[in-house]
């Protein structure tokens, strides 16, 4: 499923879904991906909608993952019901159906794949499942969904990763409509479940993690990163010091007397240092140019960005192509932000979306968010909410 | 211009054929046919059309044939495509595809004509087959070298006979691959139709000719001398070229472009140094003493060395000539040039031999190709590859823009080497030059607004493209991608020009795209065909005030510099033409009368 938005997750989310947000340097579907490949799930079906070129641009055929991908296009938002309705055609024996937007590893996906059950619905334990479809089971088996319940409560939650026999496409006509507007998969299920029949809970103890709004990427990224080994095919100058797990891609160039801590994930043919310092958690993009005397720490640089001399970026997160003059200073802490009338408590630095321009001598409160395309003067003191195609002066 | 397929092995020749020649498609499509060994006989299958027609043909006939079998796809160059003029041609027990030209075919034509032979078709290539025929005394292979020697013109041909064990091909100027299986061999005229069924390839060199048994390869040159085959494997994929979701590959070529850029790009600049990194073959003393820069090269290409010539001007002080690479062995060549030839394919066979002209005057050459050891590749002191990745779509897109930066690369080096331009001059138009990539995503962002203008125009009955500047030659690959995918009649003209004479072919119903993020001059041209009545999608900068009070329509592309806006507008002209072209409902991939490659003078 790659067909939504994922608007929480805005600005970010303003050039690219959700699905294809990178955390360890990957977009959270190529995890998905791979964790369905390890497990020898090789024919997918993605729907996709929102931003599809940027999905179809990198997964192409699905070759570089060793899948096969056939794209089915859903053009309105209709929901997950809908969604897989189109793939009814396809499908004539027992599937799987993942989000593309949750990081989840291969040992998540066998404990699906394991289940015994006809109708399985992949259930992970948490201590706060607020923001999720939370699960009343007995004796593994689903007696109740509970929608969103709000407040923060420890208990099952729905990863929204399932296997079906195709038998379930009978069952989608009769989803009733829900508040949203749209047809969901759980309305489905609980209809299902008031019909009495079986719906299997698989509480897995692998990965599942979600990134609720653009600041949770960083907790993704830290928990994708730690699943990676260490892989130096760049070039590391006489001087660059590299401990710890860390991935420097082809045609990279580390200068010298840079250092970096692990993990860290560094992508292809970047241009880093002299004298730059990466520390834990991080992940450079592909083609990221870092300036002298630069600091990065806890944070996700995206592709094609550059980064000044002096420039300090800490707990935040940088959009691709986005250009930063030198000593922008990213100031961490404890934040509010108000998004869509919604007011979130959050900790971080400062979130910029694509392309944003940065002048020289930025100080970003904690908090920040830059929408895409805009644009800093040199010398200002941002915070709170930019938005897109702004200038700041 | 054409595509040619050989396989002897185990399995039944005819769906192995018939799969390779698919995948050699866009190189021409006007006719196809192949010939399969059947009971010591040769069975031939020929037909107008596409493949998908001959293999019809194919079945319909109770899927004749044994293990060893040669097959064509072609684009007519000598001959109206008709199943008589679609190879193979046979002589005796001889059948042989050709691609390439005999040049000297009328002469041939008319001595085997006396020595009795009798000719089915109106093509160069029947001539061939005749020749081997004539030369054979039971040795295949020896027959195919007398031919050979009495031809002169390029070719890449395959040969097989109902009573030889093993099939022949051989090849000059024109390109030819072999396939090493698992007791099976391949060949074709370039590598992605091999892939599904080996990795394993033999690039053959100019005047060889190989002996392909189904579990073994004889190599010769046509002196009969034997070498080694040197066998590489292949490890990009063939998947990068299938569609991936898109529903054209120019579509999906065009999304490609911020990733090809990145490639193209890649390792190449050091902004430390203020300088780009380019193997040559050319020191910076030797550069520091050229007079001048021609270029060479056709079509789309062509544009893009246009555009390299107010580059080279502006960045390293050198003038420049850009020759269509047809016309330019009827133009004198000075010494102290570098001559540039620039050809996707690295085929392009009026490229080749203006290249080789160099070659004879002993001046320096470059080449700038996406292909990575084509012809040209062995022609030239040095050449920088645009690693755009395969391109199927006919219209050029993602091997212009990356010819684009290839040449600004260049004009850099030049203009470095020289010490045109300072290494902080340099270092500031390379840090923005890495920031197109993220521009370009930018205007494919803006697909829905091009895609509106698009469908808006479709039914115009002749398009203008105005620019002046960088953006001029831009102008002329608007109205070419326009006239290519469609067929909608359009002019590119520098925007000064339009005064001195197409201005009176403008009505209220052509509409005029003005290329405007490059100067204001523009404006006033705008104006001269407003007064005309003419609606004017203006092309322009983000924010520009201006522009807005004298277009009808705007396109806004990101702020960048004049000389970069080139390639951006390159993006939207492009999504204008393939949108257009698709609101008519028009095969875009495979335009009528168009091939990929243009292998023939």
């Amino acid at each position: 499923m790659a067909a939504g938005e994922g608007k929480r997750c805005r600005p970010l989310t303003q050039t690219r879904s959700k699905v294809m947000l990178p955390v360890g340097n990957k977009p959270f579907m190529e995890h998905v991906i791979r964790a369905l490949a390890a497990n020898g799930v090789l024919d997918l079906y993605i729907v996709v909608g929102y931003q599809k070129e940027r999905i179809m641009n990198h997964f192409e055929d699905g070759t570089h993952n060793g899948v096969n991908i056939e794209y089915l296009v859903q053009d309105e938002p209709l929901g997950t019901a809908h969604a897989l309705d189109k793939a009814g055609e396809f499908i004539d024996e027992p599937f799987l159906i993942f989000n593309g937007d949750n990081l989840v590893d291969e040992k998540a996906v066998r404990d699906l794949i394991s289940s015994p059950g006809e109708n399985v619905v992949l259930a992970a334990i948490r201590k706060n499942t607020g923001e999720y479809g939370v699960l009343t089971v007995e004796e593994n088996r689903v007696s109740r969904i509970v929608e969103k319940p709000g407040r923060p409560c420890a208990g099952i939650l729905n990863t929204g990763a399932y296997k079906f026999l195709p038998s379930i496409f009978d069952e989608l006509p009769g989803t009733p409509i829900s508040e949203r507007g749209s047809y969901e998969l759980t309305q489905t299920l609980s209809r299902m479940i008031e019909d009495g029949k079986e719906v299997r809970a698989e509480i897995t103890s692998g990965v599942w993690a979600d990134a609720i709004f653009a600041w949770d990427l960083l907790n993704a990224n830290s928990l994708a990163l730690s699943l990676k080994a260490s892989k130096i095919a760049g070039e590391v100058e006489v001087g660059a010091h590299v401990r710890g797990q860390v991935e420097i891609g082809e045609g990279t160039i580390l200068r010298s007397g840079s250092y970096v801590i692990g993990p860290v994930s560094i992508g292809r043919n970047c241009d880093i240092g002299p004298n730059v310092t990466i520390l834990p958690a991080s992940s450079i993009g592909d083609s990221v140019r870092i300036s002298s005397n630069s600091e990065i720490r806890n944070s996700i640089v995206m592709n094609g960005a550059r980064i000044g001399s002096g420039t300090i970026i800490s707990d935040s997160v940088i959009g691709a192509s986005c250009y930063l003059k030198d000593q922008l200073v990213t100031d961490s802490g404890p934040a509010i932000v108000d998004i869509e009338g919604e007011v979130h408590r959050a900790e971080f630095g400062a979130i910029l979306a694509d392309n944003a321009v940065v002048g020289s001598r930025v100080l970003m409160q904690p908090g920040t968010v830059v929408g895409t395309d805009s644009r800093i003067g040199s010398g200002a003191v941002v915070r709170g909410w930019v938005e897109r195609s702004s200038k700041v002066i | 211009m054409c595509g040619i397929v050989a396989y002897i092995g185990d399995q039944k020749a005819g769906p192995i054929l018939f799969d390779t020649l698919k995948r050699l498609e866009y190189r021409g499509y006007d006719s196809a046919g192949v010939a399969i060994k059947c009971n010591s006989e040769i069975t031939v299958l020929k037909s107008a059309g596409r493949i998908v027609d001959l293999e019809k043909i194919y079945l319909q006939a109770g899927s004749p044939g044994e293990s060893m079998g040669i097959g064509h796809t072609r684009w007519a160059t000598h001959g109206k495509p008709s199943d008589i003029n679609a190879h193979p041609f046979t002589s005796g027990d001889i059948a042989i595809v050709h691609n390439g030209i005999i040049e000297n075919y009328l002469e041939l034509r008319e001595t085997l004509t006396e020595m009795g032979y009798s000719f089915q078709s109106e093509t160069d290539s029947e001539v061939l087959a005749h020749l081997i025929n004539l030369h054979y005394k039971g040795d295949l292979a020896a027959a195919v070298v007398e031919a050979i020697k009495r031809v002169e013109g390029s070719y890449a041909v395959a040969v097989i006979s109902s009573r030889s064990p093993y099939l022949v091909c051989a090849r000059k100027d024109s390109p030819l691959v072999l396939g090493v299986g698992n007791g099976a061999n391949y060949v074709a005229s370039d590598i992605p139709a091999l892939l599904p069924y080996t990795r394993d390839v033999v690039r053959m060199k100019d005047g060889d000719m190989a002996l392909i048994y189904k579990d073994r390869l004889e190599i010769r040159d046509l002196s009969g001398r034997p070498h080694c085959p040197e066998i590489e494997r292949i490890l990009w994929d063939i998947d990068a070229a299938e569609k991936g979701g898109y529903a054209h590959f120019m579509l999906k070529e065009i999304h490609e472009q911020p990733r090809a850029l990145q490639e193209t790009i890649a390792g190449r600049i050091s902004e430390i140094d203020g300088d780009v990194r380019l193997d040559l073959g050319i020191s910076d003393e030797e550069i520091r003493s050229l007079d001048r820069v021609s270029i060479v090269a056709c079509g789309t290409s062509y544009h893009a060395g246009l555009l390299a010539k107010y580059l080279f001007t502006r960045a390293a002080g050198l003038p420049v000539d850009v020759e269509v690479a047809s016309e330019f062995q009827h133009l004198q060549l000075r010494p102290g040039t570098l001559l540039v030839g620039i050809t996707q394919s690295g085929e392009t066979a009026d490229t080749l031999v203006a290249l080789k002209r160099a070659r004879t005057c002993g001046v320096r050459s470059l080449a700038i190709t996406n292909v990575v050891g084509s012809t040209v590749t062995g022609m030239v002191g040095g050449t920088i590859y645009t690693r755009c990745g395969p391109e199927i779509g006919v219209a050029a897109t993602k091997t212009f823009t990356g010819q684009l930066a290839a040449l600004f690369l260049l004009a850099v080096r030049l203009g470095r080497a020289r010490n045109h331009i300072s290494p902080d001059q340099a270092r500031k138009m390379l840090v923005e030059f890495t920031r197109l990539p993220g521009n370009i995503q930018s205007v494919l962002d803006r697909r829905d607004q091009i895609k509106a203008v698009a469908e808006k125009y479709a039914g115009a009955g002749c398009y203008f493209f105005i620019g002046r500047d960088f953006l001029y030659p831009i102008a002329l690959e608007g109205a070419l991608k326009l006239k290519e995918i469609a067929y909608i009649p359009s002019e590119g003209y520098a925007g000064g020009e339009l005064k001195h004479g197409p201005l009176a072919l403008i009505t209220e119903e052509t509409p005029v795209v003005a290329l405007a993020t490059c100067g204001r001059k523009i404006q006033s041209n705008i104006k001269e065909v407003r007064a005309r009545g003419a609606d004017v999608i203006a092309i322009a900068t983000e924010g520009d005030p201006d522009i807005v009070k004298v277009a009808s329509t705007v396109i806004e592309l990101p702020k960048t510099r004049p000389v970069f806006s080139a390639l951006l507008c390159t993006v939207a002209v492009q999504l204008l033409a393939y949108y257009t072209a698709n609101c008519l409902g028009l095969p875009i991939d495979k335009p009528r009368n168009l091939a990929k490659c243009v292998t023939v003078e």
